[in-house]
């Protein structure tokens, strides 16, 4: 499963990222004035290129340079094949960072660990995909 | 199918995943010499940094290694039989195999100098290392880590943040050298010496005496804690006394399998073939070791179907909130670069014509992982496109070639977007 991104489709409105960022850390989704409440981190990044914007999603790869590359075995593959990291065990050395092709995986600076799509796996149909306003984003297998 | 791996790190769990994906049944040995458990070596200094905090330096879990019905004994090879297909440990046990993965690693190399057996001299490459110099550390006390690479960089960290005072000297000429050109070196050691830990190059050491270390030009030292991180060199010994090929490291073929066809090989113990350059060295790398113990394994338990191509140089550390990622390597002294710069972030690319050899980036990872790929994959981007893109190296201005092929490589079903 992953998520894709149509860029012939992408109005570049990056809802995708405040939905994305309100489903994680505790907010549960509630998007509203969720920045006052706090910083959430969104997963996925909007790349805005001369050519058009696409989010910039996790293919969550077969054969993941992300879990093989990482020191601290922190990125892992769930049962449903969904990629994440283990927060106990990141350690922060970016080394998913470099060998994610995609440039998906990004670092958390102030934390000293890195971000990546989870497919919201704790609820269901990704929150940025649910809320796309152009249906840019599609869950596909 | 009985396979039995020697060593248990890193090239040890890609040879299981490996061998599991083809055969679910076989029986899997994984031979401990350290007796510590399956873990990761890079964990070490965040161990050593704090010690309550990264108690647990396990690369994969206990149920990991479970369900893929490893069993890991402890215990250290002694002797390879070819003939009889055994492996004889240190206590004189006989364990027999079908197929047999030598994925030792390597071990600190340690220069004979006078003094170096002091009880204070100590290296940086496993838990017992780390427990050594836990036990005879104090706050305040003068450390020397003798080498600049990544080792000598990151025990050079863990000791500043156990509140040591901590100087890194250096034989080249400027510090990382394997991993950096002198104009960002320059930039990292000037964010090195402001988050605390100074560095000295071109010194070399030759001797220890009484807490005082000397060095070639003359210039004298005092130090407490010494740590030698002056590179690693392979534990081939095992292989040669079996009459394995052997170079600098094990030699292998396409398929890491020895001169002995029951025998194959991964990890810093081998000799890998670097990409760029052509050549065959020794490449001592997280994800090579993992690739290659995978592909190993693949191969150990089936037909002998997946070839490795190579790899190439990729290292990615933070040390002390400075991040510094590079990968590739330089085929010839003169390579063409262009540079960009802001602030503390700098990223440098070189250029092999229309191809993308190296690049070295401080403090801005995040275009790293598609320049890495465009390495690896010999991805061909014209140079007027990397000079747009060094105007302001951001994803989003990342080749537009790049990402076409990523998006064709991922094979997406256009016709299904309602």
């Amino acid at each position: 499963m992953k998520v894709v991104a149509w860029t012939e489709y992408c109005l570049g409105c990056g809802l995708c990222e405040i939905y994305c960022a309100a489903q994680h850390d505790g907010y549960n989704g509630n998007v509203l004035k969720i920045f006052k409440k706090g910083r959430p981190m969104h997963r996925s990044r909007l790349l805005k290129a001369e050519q058009g914007t696409w989010l910039n999603t996790c293919m969550h790869c077969t054969h993941a340079p992300c879990i093989n590359g990482c020191i601290s075995g922190a990125i892992k593959r769930d049962p449903n094949g969904i990629v994440y990291v283990d927060y106990e065990r990141c350690v922060g050395c970016y080394s998913c960072v470099m060998l994610c092709p995609h440039g998906h995986v990004r670092p958390w600076s102030e934390r000293h660990q890195v971000l990546k799509c989870d497919l919201c796996r704790d609820t269901g149909l990704p929150s940025c995909v649910a809320n796309c306003p152009n249906g840019a984003l599609q869950l596909v297998d | 199918m009985r396979y039995v791996i020697i060593g248990g790190c890193i090239a040890a769990m890609g040879a299981v995943e490996g061998i599991r994906s083809i055969d679910k049944k076989g029986s899997i040995t994984i031979l401990d010499g350290e007796q510590r458990g399956v873990y990761s070596r890079p964990l070490i200094s965040y161990y050593l940094a704090q010690p309550d905090r990264f108690k647990n330096l396990a690369y994969r879990s206990a149920e990991y290694l479970d369900h893929h019905g490893v069993d890991v004994m402890k215990g250290w090879a002694v002797q390879i039989d070819r003939s009889r297909r055994e492996v004889v440990l240190h206590d004189g046990q006989i364990i027999s195999y079908d197929r047999l993965l030598i994925a030792t690693g390597a071990a600190p190399f340690i220069p004979d100098i006078s003094g170096i057996k002091a009880p204070w001299v100590k290296t940086f490459y496993t838990i017992a290392d780390v427990e050594a110099l836990d036990s005879i550390l104090t706050k305040g006390h003068n450390a020397l880590i003798i080498g600049s690479g990544l080792i000598g960089m990151k025990a050079a960290e863990s000791l500043r943040q156990r509140g040591l005072n901590v100087s890194v000297i250096e034989k080249e000429r400027h510090i990382l050298p394997r991993i950096l050109s002198p104009e960002s070196a320059n930039m990292v050691n000037c964010l090195l010496n402001e988050a605390g830990i100074k560095t000295q190059c071109g010194e070399e050491l030759t001797a220890v005496n009484e807490n005082q270390a000397n060095f070639a030009s003359g210039l004298c030292l005092p130090v407490d804690i010494l740590v030698l991180a002056m590179g690693t060199k392979p534990h081939i010994e095992l292989a040669m006394d079996a009459g394995l090929k052997v170079n600098q490291g094990i030699m292998v073929d396409e398929y890491l399998q020895t001169s002995d066809e029951n025998i194959y090989a991964a990890g810093d113990v081998i000799e890998t073939r670097n990409i760029i350059t052509g050549t065959s060295e020794i490449m001592a790398l997280l994800p090579l070791a993992h690739r290659e113990g995978y592909l190993a394994g693949v191969n150990m338990a089936g037909s002998k179907s997946c070839a490795y191509e190579g790899g190439i140089f990729m290292n990615s550390l933070n040390i002390l909130g400075i991040s510094i990622c590079s990968a590739g390597s330089l085929p010839r002294a003169e390579t063409e670069f262009l540079v960009w710069q802001e602030d503390h972030k700098y990223l440098q690319i070189f250029l092999d014509g229309d191809f993308l050899c190296k690049y070295i980036a401080v403090n801005l990872p995040e275009v790293t992982g598609p320049l890495t790929n465009t390495i690896a994959d010999k991805i061909r981007i014209e140079k007027r496109l990397w000079q747009h893109f060094m105007t302001s190296p951001t994803l989003s201005a990342f080749p537009d070639v790049y990402w076409q092929k990523l998006r064709k490589e991922a094979n997406y079903d256009y016709n299904k977007c309602s």
